[in-house]
């Protein structure tokens, strides 16, 4: 028995495949043992188990098939690998216009011709049943009614009741898909937003724009394929914090999570190089840096080390596109009119549908805008006008832009917030102002394209805009009817974590609405 | 190990000699194990699935080790009586038959909960195998102790074995698979009863013109002629009214209250007692409504079509005329839009590494076609880069050229598309004097040419392009006069804006 000369830094599970980090030249004895003692207990414990199962199932399932198992190692899946969509989608990529805060449904949509009468009677008991209500009118005495203050018309060949606040919005309604009768399970901002965002009240689940880049993959490596847009400030509104936790992997790979570019100045920090670095020296750096980190995903076989390496490459093909991207010269004057001035100024809500325009053209799978100050609890005659007059010309630009260029076809557009808000009013009741608490049991919002089935009106709610009195669509629903439209089976877009098969739906069941699809 | 100890051969050749308390390990724990997989393995006639389903389908091949090594045991036993070496040989099998037993009953039990095999059958049968293994372990337990107690017990587990044995071979192959050749006499003498005829009912009875086969269709497969999941079968007319093993009868005639059988139909689709279970298709509303009314009408045999007057009217429907099961709803059968190109695996890598292209799936049926996405290769796909993509061409339902070099003469390439339905030329620098060449593609139903230099008169060479759905021409140099002129010739074809009004505002 001849044994080689013990080694000390001999790494028992290491086969010889090439170099690993502790043969890089010039690192210390003590770094070297120190590094490889990293090896955590549950590192250990999780490929033990995964190195007897395989060699159990060896035998059983023959070369062929343990060569593909071996994706394990080379990365998070692809969505090649994961072969979706499950069937020929009817959208590529979606545009979604998050109104954070809750837009108040019967202001806007929801057209509710009989409260006129009933200004300033209680909301009758019937209606509200034993909902709980939030800490900020639970303690109040009266419900009094608060009719619209602004008058509605009808528009379009369906003859679609809108509010006269949105002049613009109010001229595409017959490529609108309508939605009254959403509904949601939370009736604060917080919950209810991550539920319709990931599927779940409790922060951790993967996004859907996550779920997307996961399923469906990237149509442009050179952008990430989750863009997330935050928009201007309107003057006086209530804006509620958001996170990144809204547009975050969850389980998934991080390499999945929603990109926030800037509103202002340069969309990508730390993009351009300083003076003095070329281009191929920038090149060089990443090269080092990944075969570092390609050596220590081989050694730790921690996903995120991959997920460091595809970023760093992301990086670096950004600093080419992204300068194009956000470079808006060769926009010609039609477009100027079409968006109207407030386009001109980067970071309003404007600005931000031209550039998802501009990122739907390149490919981005799912680009996600936050206009913020829905939340009107107060003063709703002063705001809501400020805050329509803000995004309803940016809206109609957007679905207009994308109509006559040919991609609203494969586009899928969706309007709305995260809750309604009560026909009772908030605070003091007048004949010229009113306010609005939170109401989880029916809001309204909006899609266009993709699929969906344009020129209609979806659901019913009761004579109070209160509770859905016809075809509810939970948010579940919607979201399964959404990745629907992007060909994507809800109960099959799986991933398993925590010895569940995660998915964005959840685990209580849901429909796909077919009464939402062309 | 080339050195064996002689003692050591010398201890194996004394038959009996594991010491007793190490037989009754190993007996205990073969027996603990037996009984841990009848108590822990939960039937409850839902096909679980799993990964464990490979070893219980393993179930039929594993079972007949221990019976083969079983039999054998009293045969050795017996020929040892003139040849003692194998006697020996005897025990050494009985020792091999015990794991071996304990092996088939777990693989058993997964099959059947894995499966979702259940009824009366299948539980005598568990209870048989489970008593193999368990008269296996007690009778390698005693045998270097008691040979009167070893002969008993031995003669008690091959009986059980054969029993067991023969009730599996029953719930594979149906229980009257041995007995049905036997000449009719001689089932009378051994009193084998011949399997009830099927009960026929009238076409004219509301029972058998709808009820049954509303039935028939949505449950007899688990509780009919083949299986009786939960004991209960629907297909006599005594045993639908009686119900199943938890002894509520499923229809009181009259009494919808108290009829299992609508409660059970009526339970939300998520709740685990539903029925028809979870994932397995609804009755339609209106076949709902006939059994509620049915029940609440008597639940009569002998009812006639004729004598029905006062039904609501989704019933009267369904004994109109005969349940034709609706097709299920956007699940039409799967037609593939382009030929098999599994061929062209290599062709496909060789094209998306030499062009920078990627040609994508358009989802997992590979029959949806392939989509050819530029992106990130527009500066270098020209019209020599379009003409090497021949070979994949008839497999490509969508080609997104936009942004790319393409150019009039390159146009021609798109010949060979013959499934092509989707084209982006936007932001190309076509002039559209070759457009004539999109005749040639049957499919293509949309057409963009937005931000090209095609003029009116180029158009007119898509005026036989009649399955063309939409055409974009925003930002090209069609004016509206040329648009007009297209529309007339293309009334099925949306044509998209070409220019914006002035002033947009409302």
């Amino acid at each position: 028995m001849n044994l080689p000369p013990a080694n000390p830094h001999d790494c028992s599970d290491h086969h010889g495949e090439g170099p690993t980090v502790y043969d890089l030249p010039g690192i210390p004895l003590a770094l070297r043992e120190q590094w490889r003692q990293l090896e955590t207990r549950r590192y250990f414990l999780g490929r033990m188990g995964k190195t007897l199962g395989w060699a159990g199932l060896a035998s059983l399932l023959g070369p062929r098939l343990l060569a593909a198992g071996d994706g394990a190692t080379s990365g998070p899946p692809s969505p090649e690998s994961l072969r979706l969509p499950h069937f020929a989608p009817k959208a590529k990529r979606c545009i979604n216009l998050f109104m954070s805060g809750a837009p108040s449904q019967m202001d806007m949509w929801d057209y509710k011709p009989g409260l006129a009468g009933l200004f300033d009677t209680d909301l009758p008991d019937t209606v509200r049943g034993s909902q709980a209500l939030t800490g900020m009118t639970a303690g109040q005495t009266r419900f009094p009614i608060a009719p619209s203050y602004w008058k509605f018309a009808r528009h379009g060949r369906a003859g679609t009741w809108v509010s006269e606040l949105l002049p613009y919005t109010s001229r595409l309604v017959d490529d609108l898909t309508v939605i009254k009768s959403l509904h949601t399970d939370a009736i604060n901002h917080e919950p209810a937003i991550l539920l319709m965002n990931t599927g779940n009240m409790v922060p951790g689940k993967a996004s859907m724009g996550a779920w997307l880049s996961y399923g469906l993959g990237s149509m442009n490596e050179n952008l990430p394929a989750f863009v997330v847009l935050n928009s201007k400030f309107t003057p006086g509104a209530n804006n509620q914090p958001l996170s990144p936790r809204l547009w975050g992997s969850g389980y998934l790979p991080s390499t999945y999570a929603g990109v926030t570019f800037r509103s202002q100045g340069d969309p990508v920090l730390y993009l351009s190089d300083p003076h003095g670095l070329t281009r191929e020296t920038r090149r060089k750096l990443i090269d080092g840096v990944n075969a570092v980190n390609a050596l220590t995903y081989q050694e730790v076989g921690d996903p995120e080390t991959h997920a460091r390496i595809e970023q760093y490459e992301m990086a670096y093909r950004m600093q080419v596109s992204v300068p194009a991207l956000a470079d808006m010269s060769d926009e010609p004057a039609s477009t100027w009119e079409l968006y109207g001035p407030d386009a001109r100024e980067p970071g309003t809500f404007t600005y931000n549908c031209l550039m998802a325009r501009r990122l739907a053209e390149r490919g981005v799978r799912y680009t996600q805008i936050y206009k913020r100050g829905w939340d009107v609890h107060g003063d709703v005659v002063g705001i809501l006008p400020r805050l329509c007059a803000d995004t309803d010309r940016a809206c109609y630009a957007l679905v207009t832009d994308l109509k006559q260029r040919g991609l609203l076809d494969d586009t899928l557009v969706m309007w709305g917030g995260e809750f309604g808000r009560t026909v009772y009013s908030q605070g003091g009741l007048t004949h010229d102002n009113y306010g609005r608490d939170h109401h989880p049991r029916c809001f309204t919002g909006w899609m266009a394209g993709g699929g969906a089935k344009s020129g209609i009106v979806y659901g019913e709610t009761d004579d109070y805009s209160y509770n859905i009195i016809r075809d509810p669509v939970h948010v579940r629903d919607y979201n399964a009817t959404i990745l629907h439209l992007l060909g994507l089976n809800h109960e099959a877009l799986t991933f398993k974590f925590q010895g569940l098969d995660q998915k964005l739906t959840g685990v209580v069941p849901a429909k796909v609405i077919s009464g939402l699809i062309a | 190990m080339a050195a064996t100890a002689p003692t050591a051969a010398g201890h194996r050749a004394r038959p009996g000699s594991v010491p007793f308390l190490w037989r009754l390990a190993v007996g205990g724990s073969a027996i603990g194990l037996v009984l841990a997989a009848a108590r822990g393995v939960q039937l409850d006639g839902v096909a679980h699935g799993g990964s464990w389903r490979i070893f219980g389908r393993l179930h039929p091949v594993l079972v007949h080790f221990p019976i083969v090594l079983l039999l054998a045991v009293p045969v050795l036993e017996l020929a040892g009586r003139w040849r003692p070496a194998l006697r020996e040989a005897a025990g050494f099998l009985l020792g091999c038959a015990l794991p071996c037993a304990v092996v088939a009953v777990w693989a058993g039990l997964i099959l059947a909960r894995t499966d979702g095999h259940d009824g009366a059958l299948l539980t005598t049968h568990l209870q048989g195998g489970a008593a193999v293994a368990i008269g296996t372990a007690l009778t390698w337990w005693v045998r270097p102790w008691s040979r009167f107690v070893y002969a008993l017990l031995l003669i008690l587990t091959v009986g059980t074995l054969m029993w067991a044995a023969h009730n599996g071979g029953s719930l594979t192959h149906g229980a009257d698979y041995l007995t049905e050749p036997l000449p009719p006499m001689l089932k009378q003498a051994l009193h084998i009863k011949e399997a009830p005829a099927p009960e026929t009912y009238g076409a004219d009875t509301v029972f058998g013109a709808a009820v049954r086969p509303v039935l028939e269709k949505n449950c007899f497969s688990c509780h009919g002629p083949e299986k009786q999941k939960g004991d209960y079968r629907m297909d006599t007319f005594a045993a639908l009214l009686a119900g199943g093993k938890s002894g509520v009868p499923a229809i009181v005639p009259g009494d919808i209250l108290h009829s299992e059988l609508l409660r059970r139909l009526s339970l939300d689709v998520t709740d685990e007692k539903v029925m028809p279970p979870k994932r397995k298709p609804r009755p339609t509303p209106a076949e709902v409504a006939l059994l509620h009314w049915w029940i609440k009408q008597g639940a009569s045999r002998t009812l006639q079509v004729s004598a029905v007057t006062n039904a609501p009217p989704e019933v009267l429907a369904l004994l109109a005329g005969p349940v034709v099961a609706p097709a299920p709803e956007g699940e039409a059968p799967y037609q593939p839009r382009v030929g098999d190109y599994s061929a062209l695996r290599d062709e496909i890598a060789r094209l998306e590494k030499t062009l920078g292209i990627r040609l994508v799936q358009v989802s997992q049926h590979s029959g949806d076609g392939l989509l050819l996405r530029t992106r990130g290769a527009e500066a270098r796909f020209g019209d020599a880069e379009l003409a090497q993509l021949t070979r994949v061409a008839p497999f490509i339902v969508e080609a997104e050229l936009d942004g790319t070099r393409i150019t009039d003469a390159g146009l021609a390439a798109l010949k060979p598309f013959s499934n092509l339905t989707r084209l982006h030329l936007e932001h190309t620098a076509l002039t559209g004097t070759t457009l004539g060449v999109l005749k040639e593609l049957p499919k293509l139903t949309y057409l963009n040419l937005c931000a090209t230099r095609v003029t009116d008169d180029q158009l007119s060479a898509l005026t036989s392009s009649a399955g063309l759905q939409q055409l974009y021409l925003f930002g090209s140099q069609v004016t509206s006069g040329g648009v007009s002129g297209l529309k007339a010739r293309l009334p099925n074809t949306q044509i998209g804006p070409i220019e914006l009004t002035k002033d947009p505002a409302p």
